[in-house]
Order: C-alpha cells, then structure tokens, then sequence
C-alpha cells in the first residue's frame, strides 16, 4: 500500500511491527527481509515514489528537485562541500552510477585495530555474496567511455594501477544518464529489487512524509512522528501521520539518521551521535582534449584507481559522469571563461579523487547539527593532512590527464588557470593553495555520524546497529560506519544490514 | 544629456519597472532583486541577449526553484541577494547606485567577492554565480549550443 503524503488532508496513524525510516539502500533491504520474515512493516520516505517511465526525460531540471536532497544543492554549513544525496524512493540507489565495491580489507583491518571491530573479509564474505546478488551485482562487459578511457590510458602510461568497476545493471542501454534516474530499469536500485517484495508483502510505504521525531519513554520508543510534505518542495505540512511499532529502524542516511535521532532528544552516553560525520571529500579536475569525449555518454563509472587509496593522504581516483548543469554549478568561473568551458563539454574529461576520510587524528570528519525548525546541517572543516591529499590528488589527476593527451588542464578552483604543459602545470599546482571555498570540494557519499561499536561509551549503537540503552531503536544506513568505507558505500550498507538480519 | 537620460529610461528603468510589475507573481523576489539580476546577468552570462522578456522568464525560474529549497536555504539565499542591496558594500567597490553601474564594476565586485579573504563573503560570490549558471543551464534549451544530445533522442 502507498500512502502519500503530497496528498495527505487528515491525521493518520498506523500500527506495524516495523517502522522504517528511509529507503535507500539500509531501509528497503532491511524492509524487504523482514517482510519476508512474515512481519508487518511501514516505510517513511521523505521523497516520492518515481518509476521507470518517470525518468523517461533523462532530464537534470527535472531530475534533481524531484530526486535529490534540497534539489542538489544541499552543502556544508560553511559552503564549502557541495553534497549530493538522493531523496526518493530507492534513496541513494535510485540516481546512483551503479558502482559497486566491498568494504576495502584495509578499512576493516583499521576498524578492528582502532575500534576492535570483528569484521573481516571471510566473515563478510557470505553477506556480501548475498547483497551483490541481491542487486546483480556484475563485471560490465562493454568497453569503457572516453572519459573512463582516459583515466585508464593515463594510468597505465605512468605505470599506475587500475581496474574495472562492478556494476549493479541489468540489461543496461550505456546510456550514462544514471544520475537522472534510471529510464530503462536496467539499473538495479532498490526502487526495482526490495521495494517491489516488500509491497508484495503487504508493506506500508508512505511517501512524501517526514520523519521528525521518535516519542520514548524510559528506553523504548513508542511512536514515529512524521509531517506531510505537500507538492515537490522541502517544507513540510502541519498534517501529521503517527506510527506505533514494536520496534524502529532509521535508515534516513548518515545526515538524516543523526539529524532524526538530535531532534528526538535520544540520549546518546558516547556523545558521538551526529559527531564523526565522513564525506569522501572529492576534489575535481577537467582537461580539455582534441578528441570527442563526450562525457556524458555511456556507463558512467566503470575504470577506478586505488593506487594512491593507502598512501598517506590516500583517495580514490573515478569520474563523473558531465552533464551540462552538473558541470556549470562545479565550474568556479563566471563570464566568459566559464560559457567557453561549457561549449568544449564534448571535449571535455574529469577526473575526481575522493579522500579517504576518517582514518587519521586530524580526521575526525564534521558534526550534524541542526537549524531552526529542526532542519539537518553539516559543519564539516578539512584538516591539514586532507589539503595535502587535495594537492597531490589534484597533481596526479593534472599528470594522467596530460599523459593521456590533455591539450589542456583545469584543476577546479577559484584561482586556476587552464595549462597546457606539464611544467607550467606543476608549478601552477604549487601555487594553489587548497583553502575552503577557493577548491572546489564535492562529495556524494555521506557515512558516519550514529557509528557502530563494540562499547557504549564510544559508539552510538552495537554491531547489529541497536541503540545502546534503548531496547527497540536501531541504525541502518551509511551513519553506522566508525570512518568512511575508503569505496563507495552502496554495497558496504547493504552488506551490513544482512549481516545484521542474520 | 535628455537623450541619454531617455536611453537610461529605456534600457535600465523602464524594462526593470516592467518586470517588478510582476512582482506580485513571485514567491521570493522582490522589486529590487529584479534589477539586480537585470544588471548582473549580461556580466556572468555575456554570451545571452537579456532581452526585458529573456530577465523575466529567467527570475521566473530562479523564483520557482528558490521555492522548492528548504526554509534555511530560502533564508540564506535571501541574505545573498540583501547583500547586493546594501550601499555601503556596493561604495567599497566603487558602485555608488546599483542601477548605475557598467558591466566593469559589476565584473570587479564579483572578483573582488570571490577573491575576498572573508570566508562568508567568497562563499557569497560563488553561491550567487553558482545559482546564477544553475538557473541558466537547467533551460534544455541551452543544451543544443552545447553539443549535448537531446537525450530523447537516445531512447
């Protein structure tokens, strides 16, 4: 059954045995088993419910207002990091690019020596053999696009390591508009695997609502108080939808999990809820090329480098895939200089480099706090060591770039200039300096934030992600991790929540 | 002198006045945002005749996606564009009246927030050219010059 909010002219109240908050990539995995389970289960999604033949468009004006977190353009209190989170049914899933990695070794190998954390590869191995196949989970057979090329040709000409990305698709067009939802349903999100069981099973999904606060009382929660949200804006109604449920699991992502369970006023002994928020912290750089790219085209992340992934200031080398309004928010200029990037986009190549984030002292990652009205904000400062990283990450982008046949190279910052040498570009790195605001700084993986762990006085919930202290409350989603995952964290969340259910 | 005065009336006053009539219709923007944006959208988008009607269907966009932003977001993009209306900020950089200003100051006091050593105020600069490309190149009608496939045509 759906019950959507946008519509929604009276109170309404339920009663389930499970009531979940959020369906992305935790919440309708967890939804669906429990389903499956025989048990009665209500999901609250603040987004709506869009299907295949809505994403027909493959449209950015359409797609980010109606998909993502305040249209696209949600960012750090500060202004600094740009933050792209999916808000709908299928959450993250739903506009993801499909690319999936385990929890790296080396991340669980630093959970279980700073955290004591029990996980290994062997002991994951069966949950993560059940998540990849839950979403199909394959090697992507067809060779990569231009701007994937271009990250492997460069790579392979420095004598650096790469390889080929897993992809969660079905029968997938390559058409490289994933991020806009995906038109064919090749693209196996949530939306088209646990959503579907889970409304076969008699599940509540209740669309258009937002989740505002649990009531509790003496270590139990005893309801979930949700608000409508009418048309497709984010300012909720006064209409409220109440759920009482034996047990209540919150899967809003690692900024809406913290901001729910602040506004709650849950008390939290270790002082980390919302605290130890991790961003991969993703730093972009654009080359210009003779030869048609066409950035936009074609699966849009199928090549990876972890080569630098260990090193000191370690990140992760992929690309994005380039459409025209994506591409005019990321680029720092204005005027002239900006419209004439903008007409070479065919030609045009990025690479990112995402920061491993967490892993250091001076990376204790940012802190939810919330607005007036209760509304979710992340201050969230880059360390040092993290502005190292972006300068030798930006250094490695310019040079694979160049060595792959860049006639020119941006690194995007307010105060670059496009070079079209190696040594004009090395000294111009130099001379950047990597302050907030001036670099440009994404990040569309949130994690942390509600971390799991094996002591209450330094963790938010256990390892099956239940609140210490209270006896039907727990955590499913990206803010259970203790540092970021190092990968992107599709398949580490649902990894985790079939761990958890077994 | 009058002819240029009538010039003035014409291109600035008179289009502006048009638009602000249509005030009423906007969610967020106010009489004097819309000659902000009649004045700064030629310098960040130079390529684009701004046209009385090309402003109009513009801020019509901008007001309808402001509209759809969270209450905070609303409130901080409304400080955004205050900024822009207080006197003594446009006097630092050497624009005594905003209506007045040729496309040289306008591009400078851009510079000079984006290049600022105050963190709030570079954020200002980005933000407001960052809003001002978003709006334009969320139009499917800029994509032909682009090169950018219409995508329904790959279906």
């Amino acid at each position: 059954m759906i019950l959507d909010g946008s519509t929604a002219f009276k109170n309404q109240e339920l009663e389930v045995d499970y009531c979940i908050i959020g369906s992305g990539s935790g919440g309708a995995y967890a939804a669906k088993l429990l389903s499956l389970k025989g048990y009665k289960v209500a999901v609250v999604e603040e987004g709506g419910y869009k299907k295949t033949e809505d994403f027909k468009e493959l449209r950015e004006d359409v797609a980010y207002p109606n998909l993502y977190q305040e249209l696209a353009s949600r960012k750090t209190k500060d202004k600094n990091i740009s933050i792209l989170q999916g808000r709908t049914v299928g959450g993250g899933t739903t506009v993801n690019w499909t690319t999936c990695f385990r929890t790296p070794s080396n991340t669980l190998k630093y959970w279980q020596d700073e955290f004591d954390l029990p996980f290994t590869d062997e002991s994951l191995e069966t949950h993560f053999l059940a998540a990849e196949k839950e979403i199909s989970v394959s090697e992507w057979e067809v060779p990569p696009n231009q701007n994937n090329s271009v990250l492997a040709n460069g790579l392979d000409k420095l004598g650096k390591s790469f390889g080929h990305i897993k992809r969660n698709v079905k029968g997938c067009y390559n058409l490289g508009y994933c991020g806009v939802g995906c038109a064919t349903g090749a693209k196996q999100s949530q939306m088209i695997t646990s959503i579907p069981t889970f409304l076969k099973m008699d599940g509540i999904l209740a669309t258009r609502w937002r989740a505002f606060r649990f009531r509790h009382h003496l270590g139990k929660v005893t309801k979930l108080e949700a608000y409508n949200m009418p048309g497709i804006g984010n300012t909720h109604g006064d209409i409220k939808l109440i759920i009482k449920a034996k047990h209540f699991i919150s899967s809003a992502g690692a900024i809406g999990t913290p901001a729910l369970l602040l506004r709650s006023h849950i008390h939290d002994q270790s002082g980390l809820l919302g605290k130890r928020t991790f961003l991969h912290p993703t730093v972009l750089s654009g080359a210009v090329f003779n030869d048609d790219i066409e950035p936009h085209l074609g699966a849009p992340q199928t090549i990876y480098s972890d080569h630098h992934l260990w090193q000191d200031y370690g990140f992760k080398l992929e690309v994005p895939p380039v459409h025209p309004l994506l591409l005019a928010s990321t680029l720092m200029s204005h005027g002239d200089e900006h419209r004439e990037l903008m007409l070479k986009l065919k030609n045009l190549q990025v690479c990112i480099a995402l920061q491993r984030d967490g892993f250091k002292d001076d990376s204790q990652g940012g802190v939810v706090e919330l607005t007036n009205g209760g509304y979710p904000v992340l201050d969230y400062t880059w360390s040092k060591s993290m502005a190292l990283g972006f300068k030798e990450a930006l250094r490695t982008m310019g040079e694979l770039q160049f060595a792959a046949g860049a006639k020119e190279v941006l690194p995007i910052h307010v105060r670059a200039k496009r070079v079209s040498n190696l040594i004009d570009f090395y000294s111009h790195i130099d001379e950047l300096e990597m302050k907030p605001i001036d670099l440009k700084v994404v990040s569309a993986h949130v994690m942390g934030g509600a971390c799991f762990g094996i002591d209450k006085s330094s963790s938010v919930t256990d390892i099956h992600g239940r609140l210490w202290g209270y006896e039907n409350l727990s955590v499913m989603d990206g803010s259970l991790f203790p540092t970021s995952i190092g990968a992107n964290p599709m398949l580490s969340i649902l990894g985790h929540v079939h761990r958890i259910f077994s | 002198m009058a002819a240029l005065l009538i010039t003035w009336r014409q291109g600035v006053l008179v289009p502006a006045a048009k638009i602000a009539g249509r005030v009423k219709e906007f969610h967020f923007l106010e009489k004097p945002d819309i000659l902000l944006l009649q004045k700064m959208l030629p310098v960040l988008l130079p390529f684009q005749k701004w046209s009385v009607e090309e402003v109009a269907r513009f801020s019509s966009r901008l007001d309808e996606t402001i509209y759809l932003t969270t209450k905070p977001v609303t409130a901080e993009i409304r400080q955004l564009f205050d900024l822009f209306h207080i006197k003594p900020f446009l006097w630092m950089n050497g624009i005594y009246h905003l209506e007045n200003a040729n496309k040289e100051q306008l591009k400078s006091l851009i510079s000079s927030m984006k290049h600022s050593r105050l963190k709030d105020l570079k954020a200002a600069g980005n933000g407001f050219c960052e809003l001002m490309s978003s709006i334009y190149y969320a139009d499917p009608n800029t994509y032909k010059d682009l090169s950018y496939e219409a995508p329904l045509e790959l279906l």
